[in-house]
């Protein structure tokens, strides 16, 4: 399997004299995919916590029961499954078990029957979640979280301390449904524990849009992927965010490595895909080299295990992030592609967030400003679908001078929010 | 435990081996480490004689221990042929590159390429054309074709194909003060010689130089492929008017793909000469020439000891370079005729 994933670094290794900063892309390649077999022997284990609160009757709880069912109904039979209904308390209604036939057909019953009202508690839900995993052997653990609406646990620190115990347990794919949830409270679980958040503007769409996580989730071969990366004295590893469908800071995830040099980073669970890392390396009074100098900043390789066995994937050019201080403006002034292409992506997001924020508390100038550079940034980046979701919001016009509309659509909002993190993938090149 | 070799404190009580930089542990290794010639030493950090990994780098503190051969190497094939390619002062790497070699049929054969910086991969792309070059020549003469002129220009085609099959990124742009620049495949300057007792055939394409220095003096051969030649040759431009342009000097052919990765064709330039005197070849890059003149290149050769072999005489030339700025790569072959 030692041609599961393959990686090379991409930077501009000139510096400036007394630079100290150094950025690199780690593209990674994976090549698992559950149809050549799962190298880590991962099954599947899909968790439904679906919002039962009282916000949710009518037709939204109507179409969340009618996409349980279906998902249900479609999981493979080898993999194992739960539903909770979060209400003021979490509802195990279907515990852990192995998706069967007669398991299934037992679930839909129950399934039929459950009935909606109560608070929303996400902490609780979660906890919930936590303890039905803990209870399944596979080890692709993947949750469904569906709410319409904001966690009223008073404060976020009962989330932020139950996230703290579920880390590296499972990942979430949560979903919004309707303009009264809050993103940011759904970006508080996916950073802590990976995966993606994403709207459902009509309550119909749901069973399509669990149909295709479930794709997802079935696509998904390896868990316990690590990046590797050891790093000179006199130097630290500032940040790393994950460039995959959706940027995702890691920078707080590193773990303890194999020597003191070296530090570890969870990457979640992997199927056939591509996912950029941008690294930044800092670099001490000690360690910042003289012009003329070259150093070896960071070497970056990946590890998985494969049947209680570690194996150690090494990139191309063994993974190097080289620094060169030069006093030649016009080599450490140029920006490697894909950084700048990061960088700009990363900033968008943080605009968008910016904006939608001043918007909901009406502080129309902040939001304008916020936008109108989000906007730039979109074009700066490729980044057509974000594009159209300002546009949404905002008439742009020839000189590219932004306005916000009169009347802004509340779910035009969210979706723009919600979707901020979203990555316009770079062009495919040939390298 | 701290270890003797790298002074990191990344022991275990147990350990036989120091887990930072791999040294051995044991009592008698650690006095020898500790005695270690200080020279054997990183010369950053003061890391031991192990301390470094298989690129050449410090396992502790990440500067670079060990230079890479491209950038300084040598060859010589006797007393009076020889070539010497060295990264310059201010480069990163080497992007020169230089072949030497003698046929089986007698002849001898030096190519110097000179890759362009803002372009991908010239490294790569000025060794392969330089190799592609030597295998067409032997290739040639092998076969029994006795035109030299058209020996070398079938050089230069091959190495042209050669160097468009060099791994490029479509498409890549390298932000330079915010604008984005595009960045062609890998592009080279070649010069050829093909000498044949008394014939000196020389093709080229491209800045890279030959000159010939006898008791008269030096005389550069071939004629740049510059903007600045050809402006001037077609009579639109007086030189002094051309040199109002910061890019006269640049060159206007040279082997490499487009931008698309295809092979426009080159048309290489040839000349043969017929000795009638002992001189000096002297092929070079402009990492070279850019320091020395005909009359100061003239003046270095007169200054040599009577004898001097092409390698110490190739390596003065260098040094000269690189004392004198090294702003560029710079590469020497000379041929003692």
């Amino acid at each position: 399997m030692s041609n599961t994933f393959s990686g090379v670094v991409h930077q501009n290794k000139f510096l400036a004299s007394g630079a100290v900063d150094v950025n690199a892309i780690v593209s990674i390649k994976s090549l698992v995919a559950p149809s050549i077999g799962r190298p880590s022997g991962g099954k599947l284990v899909i968790g439904f916590v679906g919002d039962g609160s009282g916000s949710m009757s009518g037709e939204k709880w109507r179409n969340a029961r009618q996409a349980l069912v279906e998902s249900v109904g479609m999981l493979p039979e080898n993999s194992e499954f739960f539903v909770i209904i979060g209400r003021s308390d979490a509802d195990v209604i279907i515990p852990a078990q192995q998706a069967g036939r007669e398991n299934k057909d037992r679930a839909l019953g129950v399934l039929s029957r459950a009935k909606d009202g109560g608070g929303t508690k996400f902490a609780q839900w979660l906890a919930a979640a936590r303890g039905e995993f803990a209870k399944c052997k596979g080890d692709i653990r993947v949750l469904v979280f569906l709410t319409d609406g904001e966690n009223d646990e008073g404060s976020d620190a009962p989330l932020a301390a139950e996230l703290a115990k579920c880390a590296g347990l499972f990942e979430v794919e949560s979903r919004g449904v309707g303009d009264a949830y809050r993103p940011d409270q759904l970006r508080l679980i996916q950073h802590a524990l990976g995966g993606s958040v994403d709207i459902i503007r009509q309550p119909a769409d749901l069973a399509d849009d669990f149909a295709a996580i479930l794709d997802l989730a079935k696509s998904l071969a390896m868990s316990d992927v690590y990046l590797q990366i050891w790093t000179p004295l006199g130097a630290t590893i500032d940040m790393v965010k994950q460039f995959g469908a959706e940027i995702l800071d890691l920078t707080n995830k590193m773990q303890a490595g194999p020597n003191p040099r070296t530090r570890r980073v969870p990457t979640g669970y992997w199927g056939e895909e591509t996912r950029d890392f941008h690294i930044i390396i800092k670099l001490d009074d000690t360690a910042v080299g003289k012009v003329g100098d070259t150093k070896l900043c960071a070497r970056v390789g990946l590890v998985y295990s494969e049947g209680g066995q570690e194996v150690e994937v090494k990139l191309n050019e063994g993974g190097q992030v080289l620094a060169v201080w030069t006093d030649d403006e016009k080599q450490s002034a140029v920006i490697n592609p894909r950084v700048a292409n990061y960088t700009g992506q990363a900033e968008l997001a943080q605009r968008i967030q910016e904006g939608v924020k001043a918007l909901e508390a009406g502080d129309e100038e902040q939001a304008t400003r916020a936008l109108q550079r989000a906007n730039e940034l979109a074009e700066q980046t490729g980044h057509e679908a974000t594009r159209k979701l300002i546009r949404k919001l905002a008439d742009v016009d020839e000189k590219g001078t932004l306005r916000i509309k009169k009347n802004v659509d509340k779910m035009d909002v969210k979706e723009l929010d919600t979707r901020s993190t979203r990555t316009a993938r770079t062009r495919k090149e040939v390298s | 435990m701290q270890c003797p070799a790298c002074g990191v404190d990344a022991t275990t009580e147990n350990s036989q081996f120091c887990e930072e930089c791999g040294s051995a542990l044991s009592p008698v290794t650690a006095v020898a480490s500790n005695n270690v010639d200080p020279k054997l030493r990183c010369g950053k950090c003061g890391a031991g004689p192990n301390a470094v990994d298989g690129d050449g780098f410090c396992t502790q503190c990440g500067s670079r221990r060990l230079t890479p051969w491209r950038d300084h190497f040598e060859d010589a094939l006797s007393a009076k042929e020889a070539g010497v390619s060295d990264i310059g002062v201010k480069y990163h790497e080497n992007q020169d590159f230089f072949v030497l070699g003698r046929a089986e049929s007698g002849e001898l054969t030096a190519i110097v390429c000179d890759g362009v910086s803002r372009s991908q991969n010239s490294m790569e792309g000025s060794k392969v054309a330089c190799e592609t070059a030597l295998e067409s020549i032997y290739a040639d003469l092998k076969s029994g074709i006795d035109d030299p002129d058209a020996i070398l220009k079938q050089a230069m085609n091959r190495a042209q194909e050669a160097i468009c099959e060099v791994p490029f990124v479509k498409g890549l742009t390298e932000i330079v003060a915010g604008e984005p620049e595009p960045i062609p495949p890998a592009q080279a300057t070649a010069v050829g010689v093909l000498i044949k007792g008394h014939r000196i055939t020389i093709g080229w394409l491209g800045d890279s130089r030959a000159y010939w220095v006898d008791a008269d003096g030096a005389r550069q051969l071939t004629i740049d492929h510059s903007w600045l030649n050809e402006v001037v040759g077609s009579g639109e431009m007086t030189a002094d008017e051309a040199l109002k342009d910061k890019l006269a000097r640049g060159i206007v052919r040279s082997l490499g793909a487009d931008f698309d990765g295809g092979n426009p064709g080159v048309t290489p330039d040839a000349l043969t000469l017929n000795l009638t005197e002992p001189g000096i070849l002297l092929i070079v890059s402009d990492g070279f020439y850019v320091y020395a003149d005909e009359v100061r290149i003239a003046d270095l050769l007169k200054r040599q000891p009577k004898g001097v072999d092409a390698l110490t005489l190739a390596r003065r030339l260098v040094e000269y370079a690189r004392n004198a700025g090294g702003r560029d790569n710079i590469t020497v072959v000379a041929v003692i005729c």
